[in-house]
């Protein structure tokens, strides 16, 4: 049986096994089949029983005590099924589950479109049913799409390359990890089971009291997927750390794993804090407490919430912030300008980023508060301006290729300017006021999400497509992909700023019927969109099997992982490659990355 | 930089866990700061009808679990099987005595009336529910690496998995320690 198949199945039989178990000394169920606390034991009983029926029993349990190490990967695309300590297979099934959360939620974002073309309720039953798909869409696009494709995805798989080791330091952690993530999708989707939540993705107080029992899994849900967010964390960091090869100094750390490292600190501090927040959340529930709630503090949960809510946004943005410097000076063979600014910018970014939580409850607090929190939050503009420095400075008198990836780069550099320039006003208290919970926020967030990380996702996926398949993409087509979600989602979103300032609020199926108009376009700009980035999915997904065969190091890139084959070999580095130049120099008197005496190339 | 930082040796291989493992417990390290300012901001300095004399010796039955722990690395890298196997033996019991003790103090706890959803008692649950988990999780790993031991005889070149328990046992007593002070003093 596929280590997946009996991953799922372990997982079922511990499910209802714990479930009955605990409902059979459970005095509070308060049905025949289900309680709040069976449910809890019965999900984390089937956690523990499928991390170990997808590998983790042979090549994690045994060998902690004592016996041989019994697993065996399967051979060829089998292998992708199951535990992996391949840091390659690892990020690519990152990847793909990430990229199965983007489909999930997408298709959830689209339901709530074909609903907002009307200002009443249509598809979805009721007000709650609305919210709970709005909470569906936020926490899994969050978790498993935005926190984790480019740090899980392409940090596992790229990392170790650029930085000229052949596996991390703990392979299997990061194995067993990504298989959280399919498991975290699922149990939040799932949570109509149960109720559904009302809360969206922030899980707020008190109003998550007052929820049905689909707000457990929404808790649950995320402490499967911040696990594995903080397991890849700490596997990276200490492989940056620890695993560079000879001659990767800290001045030479090519910018994405700079990227890596610098998200990974973030993840590492406020992981932590959001796991033990939603673990009291989870406590309130099942004893119950009173933590949060109205004879708690819900201005606690707020601040709490928060506390890891904004540095989230950079644990998100960072890499695409590097991935810009990353793409832009091979593609222009244009030295990377101001490179020691642009990774000041990407550390200053992270240190700041915990000074900013308290602008998302301007609405909530003093006046005096207010202040220190409105200055951080415009001042976080300056390390984040760096970025553009760096690339605007490297773009200069470039002999810039203007290809997909090119391309796709540029967009999300627009794209991420609006979102940083809509946000703030959003810093700026009487406006925020104003403005506050409207539609203006959502079209804010998603420039900066989407239209700066998805963006540039793509363009790292088209960029690393040789690499990861030794086979090219279609120049055309790539672009007219691009071009299609570049001007979709800027109608789409673009669009949300117009709904805001017009009194289009959050969070609302039904709504004033001026406004109508305006949202049926926006809503058939959201299906057009959707539809453009289904296009790139079938575009890689081709160009993946059937593309063009290409060159080991198409684009003349000078960093690590493009110094060995294309796809990349069983062994990474066949010898330990010695570095003796910067990766960002270009020109004719760029000296050679290599140590001359080195043969790092595999076979 | 030295080539053993490509194909690492086992001295850096283990350099490298170790601050892998460093980094880990630096992060953990966050739980406790977040579960003090929820003490603070739910139940200000008010200590409820806590019994003093369990709170200290689950905290020091702790201290005893990673000084037991420390000694039983000393003799995991001697080689020193005996000396090991039941050093991790009595760190195991120590650390369950510790969360017996815990549990005693929960049953105690309710006996008073305290109502668990009252300020002091909710963060007594969770603060020293919070230790508990980490306790548990501390005994787990001890109890691997004694059963380990017996089948992987551990010596110089290989003791890694005794002080990976015992660095978290060691983490889990400083966490014992501060919820204690944290909890019941002050």
């Amino acid at each position: 049986m596929a280590p997946a198949m009996r991953g799922v199945l372990w997982g079922l039989v511990a499910f209802f096994v714990f479930n009955a178990a605990t409902l059979a000394v459970d005095p509070s169920a308060e049905s025949p089949y289900a309680s709040q606390v069976s449910v809890t034991v019965g999900w984390f009983a089937a956690m523990i029983a499928y991390l170990l029926g997808i590998g983790g029993l042979e090549a994690v349990a045994r060998p902690m005590f004592g016996l041989s190490d019994t697993w065996r990967e399967a051979p060829g695309w089998r292998r992708y099924f199951g535990f992996s300590t391949d840091h390659k297979v690892v990020g690519l099934q990152y990847m793909l589950a990430s990229a199965g959360g983007f489909l999930v939620a997408g298709l959830v974002a689209m339901a709530m479109r074909y609903q907002l073309m009307t200002p009443y309720l249509t598809i979805f039953g009721s007000t709650s049913d609305y919210l709970t798909a709005v909470g569906i869409h936020g926490t899994i696009m969050m978790f498993s799409v935005a926190t984790v494709f480019m740090v899980g995805g392409l940090g596992n798989y790229l990392v170790p390359l650029m930085i000229g080791t052949n596996r991390t330091v703990f392979p299997k952690l990061s194995g067993l990890s990504v298989w959280l993530v399919p498991f975290g999708i699922l149990t939040v989707a799932l949570s109509p089971l149960l109720g559904g939540f009302t809360t969206g993705w922030r899980g707020y107080q008190p109003l998550a009291g007052s929820d049905t029992n689909g707000i457990l899994f929404y808790y649950l849900g995320i402490v499967a997927l911040t696990t594995s967010s903080f397991m890849v964390a700490l596997n990276l960091t200490t492989t940056i750390i620890f695993r560079r090869a000879p001659g990767v100094t800290w001045n030479r750390l090519p910018m994405f794993a700079w990227g890596i490292l610098t998200v990974s600190l973030l993840n590492l501090i406020w992981l932590p804090e959001i796991q033990i927040t939603y673990l009291m959340n989870l406590a309130e529930r099942l004893v119950p407490l009173n933590l949060f709630n109205a004879n708690g503090s819900p201005a606690m949960y707020l601040d709490l919430f928060w506390l890891f809510g904004h540095p989230e946004v950079y644990i998100v943005v960072v890499p695409a912030l590097a991935v810009w410097n990353e793409i832009l000076p091979v593609m222009g063979k244009k030295s990377l300008f101001a490179r020691p600014v642009a990774v000041l910018g990407l550390v200053f970014v992270m240190l700041l980023s915990g000074l900013v939580w308290a602008h998302h409850m301007f609405t909530n607090i003093r006046a005096t508060e207010q202040l220190p929190f409105s200055f951080f939050t415009e001042m976080i503009s300056i390390p984040t301006g760096f970025a553009y420095l760096a690339a605007i400075g490297t773009l200069w008198r470039s002999r810039l290729q203007v290809n997909t990836p090119t391309l796709l780069v540029l967009m999300s550099m627009f794209n991420f300017l609006i979102g940083g320039l809509t946000g703030l006003f959003l810093a700026d208290v009487p406006i925020n006021y104003q403005i506050h919970n409207t539609f203006w926020v959502v079209g804010h967030f998603h420039y900066t999400i989407i239209g700066g990380m998805v963006f540039s996702s793509l363009a790292a996926m088209y960029y690393w497509l040789p690499k990861f398949s030794g086979r090219m993409f279609n120049e055309f087509w790539g672009k007219f992909g691009a071009i299609w979600i570049f001007i979709a989602f800027n109608a789409t979103f673009g669009n949300f700023f117009v709904l805001g300032l017009r009194g289009m609020n959050r969070w609302v199926p039904v709504y004033p019927g001026y406004l109508v108009p305006e949202n049926v376009w926006t809503s058939i700009a959201a299906f057009v969109l959707g539809a453009g980035f289904l296009f790139h999915a079938a575009h890689l997904w081709w160009a993946w099997y059937r593309g063009e065969k290409a060159d080991e190091n198409p684009w003349g890139a000078r960093t690590l992982e493009w110094q060995t084959s294309s796809p990349t070999p069983e062994v990474n580095f066949s010898r330990p490659p010695i570095v003796a130049a910067n990766f960002y120099s270009y020109g004719d008197d760029a000296p050679p990355v290599l140590w001359a005496g080195d043969a790092s190339h595999a076979d | 930089m030295a080539l053993d930082t490509y194909d690492p040796s086992e001295e850096s291989s283990l350099a490298s866990r170790r601050g892998g493992l460093g980094i880990l417990l630096a992060a953990q390290a966050v739980i406790p700061v977040v579960l003090i300012s929820v003490r603070f901001l739910l139940a200000s300095e008010s200590v409820g009808p806590v019994n003093q004399v369990l709170g200290v010796l689950a905290a020091v039955l702790g201290l005893v679990a990673a000084y037991l722990g420390i000694q039983a690395r000393g003799a995991a890298s001697r080689g020193e099987r005996a000396g090991y196997d039941s050093l991790l033996g009595w760190a195991v019991a120590s650390a369950v005595l510790s969360i017996a003790l815990l549990i005693v103090q929960w049953i105690a706890f309710y006996g008073t009336g305290t109502s668990p959803g009252s300020p002091y008692g909710e963060v007594f649950y969770v603060m020293s529910g919070t230790w508990l988990m980490y306790l548990l999780i501390a005994a787990f790993v001890l109890f691997a690496a004694r059963v380990r031991g017996r089948r992987v005889a551990y010596g110089p070149d290989n003791y890694w998995d005794v002080e990976a328990a015992t660095l978290f046992m060691s983490f889990v007593s400083l966490v014992g320690v501060v919820t204690y002070l944290f909890l019941y003093l002050i």
